[in-house]
């Protein structure tokens, strides 16, 4: 009784401390084509008082009993203000006007949004909406995601043709990357030239940096996190293009009486083009699919189903066929309580897959990795002071590693089955964002992640547990050899993992115009791309932890500044991060990866660490946009021999992973002449990539044979390359209802040779050393065109 | 199949679909100083003695030097049957060449070679390895490439059971130096199997030689390694490495000796392209 007593006077006292506070609540859309707003601000006017809308255009604004100026602003669109009278809780949705046409500086827009990026303790954080990546002058005219967020500070790639790309040191391996929530495993097309996204299908595009918020784990280094659009529930429209290397073609529209839409997505590349250069007999070629379509139940509950296929195919006569691809789905509801309180479940699959024929070798290998995933988030919007979010996942691994079989009659060839492999990985977090004051906005987050690598497969024994062992006598790491095996039954646990990954981020306006941020993050990751080579290839496999591997687990500090100018005309950001991984694995020297059942004789654990300075400066309004970066940075590793023995790879020492870049420096922008005529150009430098040279030679059975340098001492030579785009929009499309424009483009205008590698070997002829450079790309004109009804 | 193998193979596939790919450039290397390269290689011809064997001793250069090889002289060789205690002791021809024409070359047995020079005592240990025959040499067209290529394909018996380990040599009219491949039995156990080379220049009326080794597993791994580095150097290659042989300075662990000391079996077959 006197508990209830205690409880009741408590409750009364809080009822009685608070003033009647109302919530306003609803989704904000864009009012042509009806797609949900991510990230749009709803804030009352004057006051630090706002909040942005979540990954379904919802939001939730609690606060005291009053008349307001509510405003919403979203980037690229038409601020509106609306004056509300707040004497009980309502639903308010609006859908806003995106603004194309407006030439002159515009005061209000993005002004309402700045100010809340200034204060929201999210940083480290890129967002790039489809226009902005539209603008950038892309390879042979293609517009492409994963090209244009290496234009950002803190982004690289391991060089021309390396599929994946590279966040703040960290390698193709650590990024997560989503389509819709689906991972996606190989982000690439065409070995690296061009993404799997089709920018007509997306919507929104986030690459997290640094300040990982708690709802995603797995990876360490990154989360590229896009949206696909829902489809346009207003009318049926098409979109398309002709472009150099391939077409698209996009419908969407309404479905389900209005309760709904759709949109399917289609690309495919043409062969001719590279027959041309190849000869006879030759293909290569890419497709890709993606749908999505929602139905709305009621004002609270809606569904949506999204899928991606895509696939890539290469062809040289009898001799050589390749092909992979990524296939994922995901079956979604989204569930609003009330007005605070918003969840969404989501069942998702996702699937890779590679198949390799080589006739040379009479050799079919196939190798794949399914998942399955189940995950709930919840966000609650309790109070203008505080919103929280917490949520569960869970993951099941099924790997594939390899199966070999002999192609044709006369293959000396027998089939081998590596292993299936087997885990399921877990998380649940909970995050709140707490606005102390005015000035000081805060997140603390905490996320559990569980790994558990599960059986049905048999796993060797080896000595004193050391798969590889230091020899002396050849100065070498050599493979043991197995002693014995243990065999685990389906679903028997082999090894298992936790690891708590607190988040914490905090802002600090300083001023109207600039805040200070600074944030830290701890992710474990559970998965390893197996690679030794220099940038990643889709022979690559992945591999999850387990008996002999452990999770790369990463810390990292950032802190920032971050200013806007001359009415917010120009906006400047400098971020600092340190960031250290452990359980970096390496290989050792002479490693050989394909069709190896057990790779834990190849590896030996290190730990790797990156620092830098990233340098952001945007012009964001008139009609020059665009933006120029710098970063200076190191990427380190050292893999010492441990248990193994011995000193470890180059001795132990730090040396510079593959992917180490000292200055990338990247220029876009985008001048809009008059309606008809916009132009764009870009211009990257990067120091050249880290290689190993050889330091002499000497003669051996008649062949001359280098000698190497310390791994990763030497560098390629400095990559930099201008491109130039000229949009042509006819003056007769704004009347029409066919609207198309054309794309004029080259790509590396002034041709230069960067080199993707240098070999070096004796020439064929004299027998004399040389050293031979390999580019990819010379200057290609290219022209597109593109069309909307 | 060797992963390397495979990746150069899709990166020069794919090279070969885009314009302007390769040219030779100069470029500044560092300089490592000259080491002592050891290149010992027994081979008993198979109906021969095997009594006649060369060892070669010389020093490192710079990678681009003119003169790529430099003989030593004025060191004692001699190689040890550790089984039988024979020795033999090679004799210094004034060049880097060291001979004997009294060796006796026994399979399975173990063998060390034992260098003085400098002051300083090299060594390194082996066994002689056995080698199937060569059973037949076809010849082929290979049109993969969109050009015609001859192809040679030689074929062998791989014994079964045995983890077993080959390299090849292959000698052309049209190659200043020889082509070296390895193949080992991992996928094709007790199968017959086949090592094949093409060399686009080869007409009518070439006479090429083919040579199949039978060698350790350590020295597999060096000569597949050494292939892989000697000019591929693609964004899908491995990081290159130092090869390490098996020999080493035994007062100086610390010192980088270069080369291999091995013994094997050989078969060798003149095949004329008709």
């Amino acid at each position: 009784m006197k508990t209830k007593l205690l409880i009741l006077m408590l409750f009364g006292m809080f009822l009685g401390f608070a003033q009647e506070r109302f919530t306003i609540s609803g989704t904000l859309k864009d009012v042509t084509n009806g797609e949900t707003l991510l990230g749009a601000t709803v804030s009352i006017k004057g006051t630090s008082i706002g909040t942005t809308t979540n990954e379904y255009g919802f939001y939730s604004l609690t606060v005291p009993k009053g008349n307001y100026t509510l405003v919403i602003s979203y980037l690229g669109y038409t601020t509106i203000e609306k004056e509300l009278v707040l004497n009980a809780s309502q639903k308010l949705s609006l859908e806003l006007l995106e603004d194309n046409s407006v030439l002159d500086e515009v005061i209000i827009n993005g002004e309402e949004s700045k100010k809340v990026n200034l204060r929201t303790p999210q940083m480290s954080v890129a967002k790039l909406s489809t226009k902005t990546i539209k603008q950038i002058p892309a390879v042979l005219g293609e517009v492409d995601i994963v090209k244009s967020i290496q234009l950002l500070p803190g982004v690289t790639n391991a060089g021309e043709g390396a599929s994946g790309f590279n966040v703040r040191g960290g390698a193709e391996d650590q990024n997560l990357v989503l389509l819709d929530e689906a991972v996606i495993y190989n982000s690439s097309h065409l070995f690296g030239f061009f993404s799997v996204f089709n920018a007509d299908a997306i919507k929104d595009v986030k690459l997290y940096k640094g300040g990982i918020p708690a709802q995603f784990g797995g990876r360490v280094s990154s989360v590229l996190d896009i949206r696909q659009k829902d489809g346009n529930s207003k009318k049926f429209g098409v979109t398309g293009g002709i472009g150099a290397v391939s077409s698209r073609l996009t419908l969407e529209g309404p479905t389900f009486k209005d309760k709904g839409s759709f949109i399917l997505a289609g690309r495919a590349s043409y062969a001719g083009i590279f027959l041309k250069m190849a000869n006879n007999n030759s293909t290569a070629g890419f497709y890709d699919f993606n749908l999505k379509t929602n139905y709305a139940i009621n004002d609270n509950n809606k569904l949506y189903l999204s899928g991606y296929l895509g696939n890539d195919n290469f062809k040289i006569d009898k001799a050589f066929k390749n092909t992979y691809g990524n296939l994922s789905g995901n079956f979604r509801w989204n569930h609003i309580f009330n007005d605070k309180l918003f969840s969404n479940l989501s069942l998702i699959y996702s699937r890779y897959d590679y198949n390799l024929d080589l006739d040379l070798a009479k050799l079919d290998w196939t190798s794949d990795i399914n998942n399955y995933n189940l995950k709930y988030d919840v966000s609650y919007f309790l109070n203008q002071k505080m919103k929280i979010n917490f949520g569960a996942s869970g993951i099941y691994y099924k790997f594939n590693p390899g199966l070999i079989n002999p192609l044709g009659e006369n293959s000396g060839i027998n089939r081998l089955k590596l292993d299936n492999k087997f885990a399921f990985e877990s998380g649940i977090y909970a995050s709140l964002e707490h606005k102390i004051s005015d000035k000081l906005n805060v997140m603390y987050g905490i996320r559990y992640s569980m790994f558990n690598r599960l059986g049905d497969q048999s796993l060797n024994n080896y000595q004193d547990n050391l798969p590889v062992v230091y020899n002396n006598d050849l100065g070498i790491y050599v493979r043991a050899d197995a002693i014995d095996e243990t065999s685990y039954s389906s679903g028997e646990s082999i090894a298992s993992f936790g690891n708590f990954e607190p988040r914490f981020a905090l802002s600090y306006q300083v001023n109207e115009k600039s805040s200070v941020k600074a944030s830290f993050n701890r992710i474990a990751q559970y998965l390893h791309l197996i690679s030794n080579t220099t940038s990643a290839t889709p022979l690559d496999v992945w591999a999850p932890s387990g008996k002999f591997i452990e999770p790369q687990l990463a810390n990292q500090y950032a802190v920032g500044y971050f200013r806007n100018f001359n009415n917010d005309t120009y906006s400047v950001e400098a971020e600092t991060y340190y960031k250290t991984i452990d359980n970096r694995i390496d290989y050792i020297d002479g490693s050989d990866l394909i069709g190896q059942n057990n790779i834990e004789t190849e590896i030996l654990a290190g730990e790797s660490r990156s620092f830098g300075l990233e340098l952001l400066l945007r012009k964001n309004k008139g009609n020059f946009t665009g933006w120029l970066s710098y970063t200076l940075s190191k990427s380190e590793q050292r893999t010492p021999g441990g248990s193994a023995g011995g000193l470890g790879i180059n001795d132990g020492k730090w040396y510079n992973t593959a992917y180490d870049r000292t200055h990338d420096i990247s220029f876009t922008g985008n001048y809009k002449l008059n309606d008809k005529w916009s132009f764009g150009g870009s211009f990257a430098f990067q120091t050249g990539r880290p290689v190993t040279y050889p330091n002499g030679q000497f003669q051996y059975n008649e062949v001359s044979v280098a000698t190497y340098d310390s791994r990763n001492a030497s560098r390629l030579p400095a990559y930099h390359r201008l491109d130039i785009s000229a949009t042509l929009t006819p003056r007769k499309n704004k009347s029409r209802k066919w609207k198309g424009e054309w794309v004029f483009g080259i790509y590396n205008v002034y041709n230069r040779k960067n080199a993707a590698s240098i070999s070096f070997g004796q020439n064929v002829n004299t027998g004399s050393n040389e050293a031979t450079r390999t580019s990819i790309f010379g200057i290609i004109p290219s022209v597109s065109y593109n069309f909307k009804f | 199949m060797k992963s390397i193998f495979i990746k150069n193979l899709v990166f020069i596939l794919f090279c070969s679909f885009i314009t302007g790919c390769t040219d030779v450039i100069d470029v500044d290397v560092p300089n490592g100083g000259d080491r002592l390269v050891i290149d010992a290689s027994i081979k008993w011809e198979k109906g021969t003695s095997g009594q006649d064997q060369t060892i070669i001793l010389s020093k490192s250069t710079q990678y681009f030097a003119e003169n790529s090889f430099i003989g030593v002289v004025g060191a004692m060789v001699q190689v040890t049957n550790t089984n039988t205690g024979d020795n033999f002791v090679f004799n210094d021809q004034g060049d880097g060449n060291y001979t004997t024409s009294s060796f006796i070359p026994i399979i399975d047995n173990s063998y060390t070679l034992t260098i003085a020079y400098d002051n300083q005592t090299y060594s390194g240990t082996e066994t002689l390895f056995s080698v199937s025959d060569i059973t037949t040499v076809e010849q082929d067209i290979f049109s993969g490439f969109g050009e015609d290529e001859i192809q040679i394909k030689a074929y062998f018996d791989d014994p079964v059971g045995i983890h077993n380990y080959y390299m090849a040599e292959f000698i052309s009219p049209h190659r200043p130096f020889r082509d070296l491949t390895t193949r080992d039995d991992e996928f094709s156990d007790g199968n017959e199997n086949f090592i094949e080379f093409d060399d686009e220049d080869l007409i009518v009326g070439d006479v090429v030689t083919i040579s199949l080794y039978g060698v350790s597993e350590h020295y597999y791994n060096y000569v597949t390694i050494l292939e892989n580095q000697a000019g591929e150097g693609g964004p899908f290659s491995s990081t290159p490495v130092q090869l390490t042989g098996n020999c080493k300075n035994i007062n100086n662990s610390n010192e980088e000796v270069l080369g291999y000391f091995r013994l094997g079996e050989v078969d060798t077959v003149n095949y004329t392209i008709n």
